[in-house]
This record gives structure tokens, C-alpha cells and sequence, in this order.
């Protein structure tokens, strides 16, 4: 006989079960940029180095484990809270940017800064975080205007491009005194992230995405080159703003004002837009996704426009789509992968180094 | 926080329900406040204010007017609570709307003005205002202690989408309750019932229901496909809520009104409107349709009466025209049947075509209500009239609206420990429980309950 008492008891155990699992309320990082970011805050916490299993961003966001490619990596910032080996005195290349410049997805030993200096053979450091404004950033360092570096290079990616103001901001002055966070904004924060990262969550979201994605596909993964890779959607790349969504003009004039600002301190500038999937690859795009894509056209308008305004241009985009093989993306992230980043740092590096065919970097 | 979130089933209510049994009665209702207040902050800390205005100012109201023997003192009261409550709700949900219609009608001069909508301010505001309309009528002497008024008031399981709790249906549990153990399992079931009527049905008829709604010129059968899936969505979403909510008060102690009963096996808009959301239709009878008159001023203003209290239920679930559309179409529907009476034609048929046309009738009146949007809701009806064609209905489409419509058929969870216990029946429950749970968390981002939004 099945009484009240017995089935209570019986779903008390299956109760006990679930809870169990879901206490195994893992870390929401799933690589070293996570766990080192501050919140809310524009950079790093200074000095850490993580080592670390990272997970691509792509991958984690949509718990496809299948096509989770799972790197070794290493993240090391410096006392200043960007992503530079310690002991960088007077760089003489000092690069500038977001995500890309910073390296989420490569070792220490693979981002832009770290690749261009051994192509130049001279010091590089990386200005590089959370924000599209990294010029004010860079401005916001008093070190830089004592002992200025011979050029400073801006590789936002295409869809951090964005019009900025230039202003000197005491950043870290400002993450010391945080906003104040009502508490139940605060618990509010903590139960969003206990729903996505607790142990059922994760297990489930990941077991559901993977039979899913092998019975039917999934919507984000293209076919690329023979292996499947998964893509933002080109909405998140921005492919549906055009040139004048995006204020173009205000963008080139923030780029003029930025490039005189240098050139008062003797400093050269290089505009190397970083392109995002879609505008080396327009195959990955769905029919329906080029019926309103119009990125493409942005990005040409950008690097022709900033060069038209006397800026000094690496047209990556071009250079992409003539080595389009292997494929410069990550198959399970955002970002781009090791190789791409080497053919940008020669790129840069031979606009750097000045040869006698090419005219001197622009410091009128 | 949702009611299928581990925050909600492995943290706050066990803390809740284990506080709430160890607390010394007198303070029980104290725990159960903090819980409430806690539980509403998560979701709408902004406007926890407001709940507590409501709350002051009913419970000052309704000791008043239980004190004083002068009507017109009395009456002074109750109109403060009145004025409160419905000031709350026709600014935080009609203001817009007002000040779009005046636009339209006197021009661009005319500012738009728009406020957040405060969570539950519908379902806490109508369950207040009950309390003072009844202190007044002598109906339930004035709550004793503030403490008891406000945790009635805030109560969790029921304070974001209902079931609409009288204070004079809970008033002795407020003061004196016990758990038993065979209510804690019914409360059980109701509630693993409630979660897998969300979950696997209203969520996944939705989904079904997506491309067609995407569809601009849907054929006939595609029309009324989708609108037989929302129908589905929307009495499983809701139901599954108010089973929720009255399982979750079982646990406490709490004995609260059954909101569904099978709606869609419903002969006559009568019947439905005692089966469908039953605690509104039965606050809105007592405290709008008999003031009114109801039937007692002849078969003309009593179908004057239907309308008007329809209509206003229908503004009540929100500020659009639709709205109000869809409340006077029931308000209509209810008058014809009223004026029929005996010779309703569809009376003559057989049972299962009353039921029949009574739900069609439902379901194509749910349209404006779906769409929210007159435009789009009269091109969607007459697509259902005339079509665009046939449609293109695939076999899983028909073999889901065939699920749907027999899904409708299905007994009510509030009977199952009425009966002997089926194990294997529990059994399935349980296992739905768990298959709801991991289905739920196996997206990133849980559709929330419908009726959050009124």
C-alpha cells in the first residue's frame, strides 16, 4: 500500500539526488580572461599568472563540448593590470585593442604584442582590455608620456569599432571605489549565476547541445574547410550595420584626433581593424543572414576612409582573404587563432620597420 | 526567482519550509513575511515599496473601518483603499495606454508617458482591495496583527500570478495552521504536476506554435493551428503556475482555491468562466458584476452588466485595446447565451459538439489576446475565416494539435490523493518531475511564466 509517508520518503531520496548534483555549483570562468577580468572594471588584476584548461567562448556558451577544443593556456598581467610578461621597461611599440590585441584564446607566448616584438626584435607591450576605448587608456598612462614609444598601433576588432573621446581616466582609482550594489541586486547576481553554472545546469545544458547538435546540427556551426566550426551570429558581428549605423565619419575623425595626439609627442600610429569571421569568410553566412548583411561594406569603407584621412592602414581583411587557409578562427571561440595572429604581427611588422619603398610612418 | 530555479527548489524553500516548521507558531507568519519580501526582491526589489504601501494602507484601512460604526467614516476608509489600489494600477498599467490614446486623439503635443509594470501589482492590488471590500461588508473581521495582514498579502507561491487568495479564505490558517504530512505530499504532487505542465507541455507548445505564428499569410489550418497550440500554452502555462502555487501553500499549511478546472472541456462561455481562471472570475463577480446589479435589474442590464464586468477583466490582464477586445468579446458571448438561454442553438448539440464550439469560440477569441496588436490580430482572424489557402500542415503539426486537444481532457491534479493512491501513476509523475527539472535547465534561458507579465 502506497501511503503518503512512503512516497514523501521516496521522493525525498530523489529530492536529496538532484540537490547533491546541483551543489556542485561549478566556477562560471571558462578561461583565464574570466577568472582574471575585474568586474565591472575596464582591465585585469594585476600580477597573476593562470594556467588553466581553457574552454572556447563559442563552445561554453552554447555547452557544445563536442566541438570544444580544450587549450593549455597561460594568462600573465602585469603591475599595471595588462596582459604583459612582468619587467616591460619603455616598450618601443606599444599595441593597443580589445579581446583580440589582449589574447582571450592564446598563450602569453602567442598574443599580437608578444608576436610582433619577436618579428621586429624590439620591445612591444599590450594595452589591451574590456573596453573599445583603449586609446584613453593608453593616455591614461602618465609612463607613456615621459618615455614615449616610437608608434603606437590600434587593432580594435571590426566590431568594437566604435567613435571614441580621447580623456585621461584614473581607472584604477575608479575600481578601487566601486559603484555601490544594492544586496538584492547583488543575490539577484549570485541566483543568475548558481542557474547557469550549478552541476544539473551545466551537465544537462551540455548533454542536450551535444544530441541535439549531432541529431540535427546546430544553428552556429558552419562546415569550414572540411571541419565544423562554430560562428558568431553575424548580428553579433555587427554584419547587419552599415556605415552609417556604425558613424564611419565619427569614427575616422576619433582616429585623426588620436593619430595628432601622438604625432605631438612624436609618436607614429597604425590603424590595423581586426576583421571579424564574416568579412573573410562571407561563405559562413546563411541566406538569410546576406540578405541583411551589409558589414562587409563597412569594413572596406573603414580601412579606405582612415587611410583617405592620412592614417596609416593594415588592411588585415585583405591580407586574410589571401591566406584564408588554414582557417584563422577558432573553431570553438570568438577570437582569432595563433597563426592569424602571426601574419597580422608581419604585417604590422613590415608597415613598422619602415623599409625604403614605403613612406615613413605618418608624424607630420 | 522561477519556481523550477535550484535557487528556488534547493535553497529558498527548503530554508523556507525547514524555518517555517521550527519557528514557534507566533512567529511563523513573521518568517513567512521575510520569505515573501526576500522571494519578491530577487525579481522586483525596485518596487518592494509598493507592495508595502498596498499592505499599510489595507490594513490601516480595513482596522478602521472595522472600528468605527459610522458609515460615513467607513466609507472614507474603504475609498482610501480603493483609490490606493486602483491609483497603483491605473498608473503603473494604464498610463500608458491613456496617454497613447489621448495622442492619437489630440495630436503629438499630447507626452507619452510609460512606467515599469511592477511584478504581480495586478494579482496583489485585486487581492488586497478584496480584503477592505469585505472588512466593510462585515463579510471577515479586520486582521489582527499587521504582520498576518502583510505575509497574506505578500505570500510567496501565489503573490506574482495568483491564484487571487481572499483574505477571508485564509484568515483562521493565518492564525492558527497545521502541517500535515498527507498535504505536504498532495501539495507534492500538485506541484510536480504544475512544473511538467510548464515545462513539457506550455513551453513545448509554444514552440510548436513559433513558425506558424511567423508565418504573414497563414492558410486556414496553419491559422488554427497555432491558435490551438497558444490555447494549449497558455492554460498549461497558467494552470501549471496556479498547481505550483497551491502545492507550495500546501506545504505551509495553507489551503488555497483551486484556480483551473479543466476550462476547455467547458459546453457553454458559462461553463468556462467557472472552469478558466477561477478566482478572478469569481472576484470579479463578487466585487464588480452584484455591485453592479448583476441579474437582479432585468435581462438588459444584466447583459449590460456581463459586458462591462468582462471588459474590465479583460483591461485588467493589460493596457492595450486587445485587451479590452477580448474581454468584450466574452462579455458579448456571455450576454448572447444569457439572452438565448434555452433556445442557444448550440445547446442542441450533442455534448462533445457543445464543447466543441464552445472551445473554437475560446480559441479565436485568445487571438487578440496572443497578438496584443489589432492589426495583427485581424489579419490572423480572418485568416482563420477565409485563409490564405488551405495551409501546409505537416503530420507533426496535426499529430500535435490532435495531442493538444487531448491533453485538454485531462483530469485535474487536485483530485489525484483524493482517490486510492495509483503508485505507478506517481511514479510517472516523479519521473516527469525530474525530466521537467533537467528539460528546464537545459536552456540557458527559461521562458518565464506567461501571466508574470499581467
Amino acid at each position: 500500500m502506497l501511503t503518503p509517508q512512503r512516497f514523501a520518503l521516496a521522493f525525498g531520496v530523489v529530492y536529496l539526488a538532484l540537490a547533491a548534483w546541483a551543489a556542485d555549483v561549478g566556477e562560471p570562468e571558462f578561461r583565464p580572461w574570466e577568472k582574471v577580468k575585474v568586474k565591472d572594471g575596464m582591465c585585469f588584476v594585476p600580477d597573476q599568472r593562470i594556467a588553466m584548461r581553457e574552454m572556447g567562448d563559442l563552445a561554453y556558451r552554447n555547452a557544445l563540448r563536442a566541438l570544444d577544443e580544450g587549450r593549455e593556456t597561460t594568462f600573465t598581467t602585469d603591475s599595471a593590470g595588462f596582459r604583459n610578461l612582468p619587467g616591460i621597461e619603455a616598450p618601443s611599440v606599444v599595441v593597443l585593442g580589445d579581446s583580440y590585441v589582449a589574447g582571450s584564446s592564446l598563450r602569453d607566448d602567442e598574443t599580437l604584442a608578444v608576436q610582433l616584438g619577436q618579428a621586429l626584435g624590439e620591445t612591444t607591450y599590450s594595452v589591451a582590455c574590456q573596453t573599445p576605448n583603449s586609446p584613453s587608456l593608453y593616455l591614461s598612462e602618465p609612463r607613456f608620456a615621459k618615455t614615449p614609444p616610437r608608434a603606437v598601433v590600434f587593432a580594435p576588432s571590426n566590431r568594437n569599432v566604435q567613435p571614441f573621446g580621447l580623456f585621461s581616466v584614473d581607472w584604477r582609482a575608479l575600481q578601487a571605489q566601486p559603484k555601490p550594489v544594492p544586496t538584492a541586486e547583488r543575490i539577484r547576481d549570485v541566483i543568475a549565476s548558481v542557474e547557469r553554472d550549478n552541476g544539473i545546469s551545466r551537465r544537462v545544458r551540455s548533454w542536450y547541445a551535444d544530441v541535439s547538435y549531432r541529431l540535427r546540427g546546430h544553428p552556429e556551426v558552419r562546415d569550414v574547410q572540411g571541419a565544423p566550426a562554430l560562428v558568431m551570429p553575424a548580428e553579433a558581428q555587427l554584419c547587419d550595420k552599415g556605415a552609417e549605423e556604425r558613424a564611419l565619419a565619427e569614427v575616422v575623425a576619433s582616429l585623426v584626433t588620436f593619430r595628432d595626439a601622438l604625432a605631438q609627442q612624436g609618436v607614429g600610429f597604425v590603424f590595423m581593424p581586426v576583421p571579424d569571421p564574416v568579412q573573410v569568410y562571407p561563405e559562413l553566412l546563411s541566406a538569410e543572414e546576406e540578405a541583411v548583411c551589409d558589414g562587409l561594406g563597412f569594413f572596406d569603407a573603414l580601412t579606405r576612409s582612415a587611410a583617405d584621412a592620412g592614417i596609416e592602414v593594415v588592411d588585415l581583411r585583405a591580407l586574410y582573404a589571401a591566406n584564408s587557409t588554414p582557417y584563422l578562427y577558432r573553431r570553438d571561440d570568438s577570437h582569432w587563432t595563433p597563426h592569424a595572429v602571426g601574419l597580422a604581427a608581419e604585417a604590422l611588422s613590415a608597415r613598422l620597420a619602415t623599409p625604403p619603398d614605403r613612406p615613413s610612418l605618418s608624424v607630420p | 526567482m522561477l519556481f523550477f530555479q535550484v535557487s528556488f527548489l534547493f535553497v529558498f524553500l527548503p530554508l523556507t519550509l525547514v524555518l517555517h516548521q521550527l519557528l514557534p507558531p507566533r512567529v511563523r507568519n513573521a518568517a513567512l513575511l521575510a520569505a515573501s519580501l526576500i522571494f519578491y526582491a530577487t525579481s522586483s526589489y525596485e518596487f518592494l515599496p509598493l507592495l508595502l504601501l498596498s499592505v499599510v494602507v489595507d490594513y490601516s484601512a480595513g482596522r478602521q473601518i472595522g472600528r468605527s460604526d459610522d458609515p460615513a467614516t467607513r466609507r472614507a476608509w474603504l475609498i482610501a483603499s480603493l483609490t490606493t489600489n486602483l491609483g497603483l494600477l491605473a498608473f503603473y498599467k494604464y498610463v500608458g495606454l491613456i496617454s497613447l490614446s489621448l495622442r492619437d486623439l489630440l495630436g503629438p503635443e499630447v507626452p507619452l508617458l510609460e512606467a515599469a509594470l511592477p511584478l504581480g501589482i495586478s494579482f496583489f492590488t485585486f487581492q488586497s482591495m478584496s480584503y477592505t471590500i469585505d472588512v466593510y461588508r462585515g463579510d471577515v473581521e479586520p486582521a489582527q496583527s499587521p504582520v498576518d495582514f502583510a505575509a497574506f498579502v505578500a505570500l510567496f507561491p501565489q503573490l506574482v500570478a495568483g491564484p487571487i487568495v481572499r483574505f477571508r479564505d485564509v484568515a483562521p490558517q493565518l492564525v492558527d495552521r497545521t502541517v500535515r504530512s498527507a498535504d505536504v505530499v498532495r501539495g507534492l504532487t500538485l506541484f510536480m504536476v504544475g512544473l511538467a505542465k510548464k515545462i513539457l507541455l506550455a513551453d513545448t507548445l509554444a514552440l510548436l506554435a513559433k513558425p506558424l505564428f511567423a508565418v504573414e499569410q497563414p492558410g486556414f489550418l496553419d491559422a488554427w493551428a497555432g491558435m490551438v497550440f497558444y490555447s494549449g500554452q497558455i492554460y498549461f502555462d497558467f494552470s501549471g503556475y496556479s498547481d505550483m502555487a497551491v502545492g507550495l501553500g500546501l506545504f505551509l499549511g495553507f489551503s488555497f482555491p483551486n484556480n483551473f478546472n479543466a476550462p476547455y472541456r467547458a459546453r457553454t462561455f458559462s461553463d468556462f468562466w467557472r472552469r478558466w481562471h477561477i478566482t478572478l472570475s469569481s472576484w470579479l463577480r463578487d466585487y464588480l458584476y452584484i455591485p453592479l446589479g448583476g441579474s437582479r435589474r432585468g435581462p438588459l442590464r444584466t447583459y449590460v452588466n456581463l459586458t462591462i464586468t468582462m471588459l474590465l477583466g479583460g483591461l485588467w490582464h493589460g493596457a492595450s485595446w486587445a485587451f479590452v477586445v477580448w474581454g468584450a468579446g466574452h462579455g458579448l458571448l456571455l450576454a448572447a447565451e444569457r439572452a438565448l438561454g434555452e433556445r442557444n442553438p448550440i445547446l442542441r448539440l450533442p455534448a462533445v459538439g457543445q464543447t466543441a464550439v464552445t472551445f473554437l469560440l475560446v480559441t479565436a477569441l485568445w487571438v487578440p489576446f496572443h497578438f496584443n496588436d489589432m492589426t495583427v490580430a485581424t489579419r490572423w482572424l480572418t485568416a482563420m475565416v477565409f485563409g490564405h489557402g488551405v495551409g501546409s500542415i505537416t503530420p507533426l503539426v496535426a499529430g500535435s494539435v490532435a495531442a493538444a486537444l487531448a491533453l485538454f481532457h485531462l483530469p485535474t491534479p487536485s483530485h489525484l490523493w483524493d482517490t486510492t493512491p495509483r503508485p505507478r501513476l506517481l511514479l510517472v509523475i516523479v519521473f516527469l518531475f525530474v525530466l521537467s527539472l533537467f528539460v528546464a535547465h537545459g536552456r540557458l534561458e527559461a521562458p518565464p511564466f506567461l501571466y508574470f507579465r499581467f
